[in-house]
């Protein structure tokens, strides 16, 4: 059974714009999905659904064993459980060190206090930035603070990651090693979901590669590109 | 159960890296859980340290408002009991009743319904009141024999009951006439309640009042949490684990304002009164002994349960998806 399943998806926002238009996907666990279009093409509201941020207006969004567009609110924060989600902007909180920013995810789904510092150690040493746990985010370079939050997300130990738009603040370098480091968590055996407009690291990995265009799957390649090549004249 | 089983192993990933097993007491969790909520709670009411002292000072006005409301409704209250208690059915029993046929008649006014005392007046007492309101007159020289028949006061449960209790009594044998001053009754009856109403409307109006005015000074400590709810929520913390620490200081934050209204009013109504009986001294005020420790008592249950019903409002938007 696949790890994630969505069915004749629709999502129509208030006001009548439609982000997703009939959308049935489906990623196996262990998959590196990239998911790529066009500014608003509905890559961000897709990953929403996933999460459960947003409701599905029409259609099917099962997480693991989890049936996301029926989701009791109760159920909301375990379905989250199995997920650890990674923004653009990092969402760190900025009057907390990296080391409690971690330890701050933990101590939300109420993990014992005795294991957090180990849990903590081993995310943040698994991004690389065990070093520089007693900092604040203001005194981290963007990839730093990038890989605080993929160490937050990673701390409970989620089955899936989801990352919408990684290295959409980042330069070449820094987006580069975010992706290795997804990729290295990817073969570790989570199953990753990124959206991004990073033609270079999509053409380099070549792995999955989905394209929304106007909230409909328009490509689906196995070892995809960002874009699809043209024909030769 | 479905909802605890996301916790399953990890067979390569981070299970590898030397992580402590995913087994504890879920007691002992939640126990660990509940410290460090209320101490996130307590230690965010320090942090923002001027955004609790803003809401510590709204919330104080109004209790402060509350609490002077509570003062005046009890006054008036015990000025109207004072008055109602002044009220009383006369009745003239006959003239030469044996002390046995009095009794029976005393009985049958007590079984009467909503009557609280029956106490007998004999005319010699009743000429002694009489002389002293005239001022101390002696009038049985005068008169020589005493016209005044003996009578029984009786005092019902309920003002209210008054005119029923000294109709009834007009049936008992031995009683040939009841009084009760029916009209200054009925006047003195129309302005308790009038005082009575107005009394309680004014509390629990101060008293909705105060909890609309913690809902916004919580607001902001809500707000200026957001993020961290925002995170929370996204990580998969339960509604109860987010709400817990703004309940927390919530609750810290209407006691803070409390045990400051206390204060002020512990004060504030001792000297009030000796002024007032200074400057009125026929004024009916009750004394501090018996008005400051239900006050206290008030605004500390007020002020906690204004904090948590404000907190719970204004975190409930956060919680709403």
């Amino acid at each position: 059974m696949p790890l994630i399943e969505l069915e004749g998806v629709y999502k129509v926002y208030p006001g009548g714009r439609v982000a997703l238009r009939d959308v049935s996907l489906s990623v196996e666990e262990g998959e590196f999905l990239f998911l790529v279009g066009p500014t608003g093409a509905g890559k961000s509201t897709l990953l929403r659904l996933l999460y459960r941020d947003e409701l599905p207006t029409r259609g099917r969004v099962r997480v693991a064993e989890w049936e996301v567009h029926r989701l009791r609110p109760g159920q909301v924060p375990f379905l989250r459980r199995q997920l650890g989600v990674v923004f653009q902007d990092f969402k760190l909180l900025a009057d907390r060190t990296v080391y409690e920013n971690v330890a701050f995810a933990l101590r939300a789904v109420g993990t014992p206090p005795a294991w957090i510092p180990a849990r903590v150690r081993a995310a943040l040493e698994l991004v690389g930035l065990w070093e520089r746990a007693n900092a604040f985010p203001r005194q981290l370079s963007g990839g730093e603070q990038q890989r605080a939050s993929i160490a937050r997300a990673l701390a409970n130990q989620p089955r899936i990651l989801l990352a919408d738009e990684p290295t959409g603040n980042l330069d070449p370098d820094t987006s580069w090693d975010i992706v290795k480091l997804l990729s290295r968590i990817n073969l570790r055996g989570t199953t990753v979901v990124m959206t991004t407009h990073n033609k270079t690291v999509v053409d380099i990995l070549r792995r999955r590669v989905v394209e929304l265009q106007e909230g409909q799957v328009v490509r689906d390649e196995v070892w995809g590109r960002y874009a699809k090549p043209r024909a030769v004249p | 159960m479905r909802s605890l089983a996301p916790f399953r192993e990890r067979p390569a990933a981070l299970s590898a890296a030397g992580l402590p097993p995913r087994k504890a007491s879920r007691l002992e969790a939640a126990a660990s859980s509940v410290a460090f909520l209320t101490r996130e709670g307590a230690v965010g009411f320090w942090r923002n340290g001027l955004m609790s002292a803003a809401a510590v000072s709204s919330i104080l006005a109004a209790l402060l408002a509350f609490g002077g409301a509570l003062v005046t409704l009890w006054n008036l209250q015990a000025v109207a009991a004072r008055v109602e208690g002044q009220l009383v059915a006369v009745a003239y029993l006959r003239d030469g009743l044996s002390p046995a046929q009095r009794e029976a008649a005393r009985r049958a006014a007590e079984r009467i319904p909503g009557v609280r005392t029956v106490s007998f007046v004999p005319r010699q007492e009743a000429l002694r009141r009489l002389e002293e309101a005239l001022g101390g007159v002696e009038l049985e020289q005068a008169v020589r024999e005493n016209p005044l028949p003996d009578t029984f006061e009786v005092r019902p449960d309920q003002a209210e009951d008054l005119r029923r209790v000294a109709e009834a009594l007009r049936s008992v044998p031995g009683v040939v006439e009841v009084t009760y001053g029916e009209d200054a009754t009925d006047r003195v009856l129309a302005l308790t309640r009038l005082v009575r109403g107005a009394g309680a409307a004014a509390t629990v109006v101060l008293g909705a009042v105060s909890v609309v005015v913690s809902t916004n000074a919580l607001r902001l400590t809500v707000l200026a949490r957001q993020q961290e709810v925002e995170i929370m929520r996204l990580v998969g913390a339960t509604g109860w684990f987010v709400r817990w620490p703004f309940l927390v200081e919530g609750l810290l934050q209407g006691l803070v304002a409390a045990v400051c209204a206390s204060a002020l009013w512990t004060v504030f109504y001792p000297w009030a009164v000796a002024r007032l009986q200074q400057a009125w001294p026929f004024l009916p005020v009750l004394p501090p002994s018996r008005v400051v420790l239900p006050l206290v008592a008030s605004l500390l249950a007020g002020g906690a349960s204004v904090g948590l019903l404000g907190a719970a409002v204004s975190v409930r938007r956060f919680l709403a998806r």
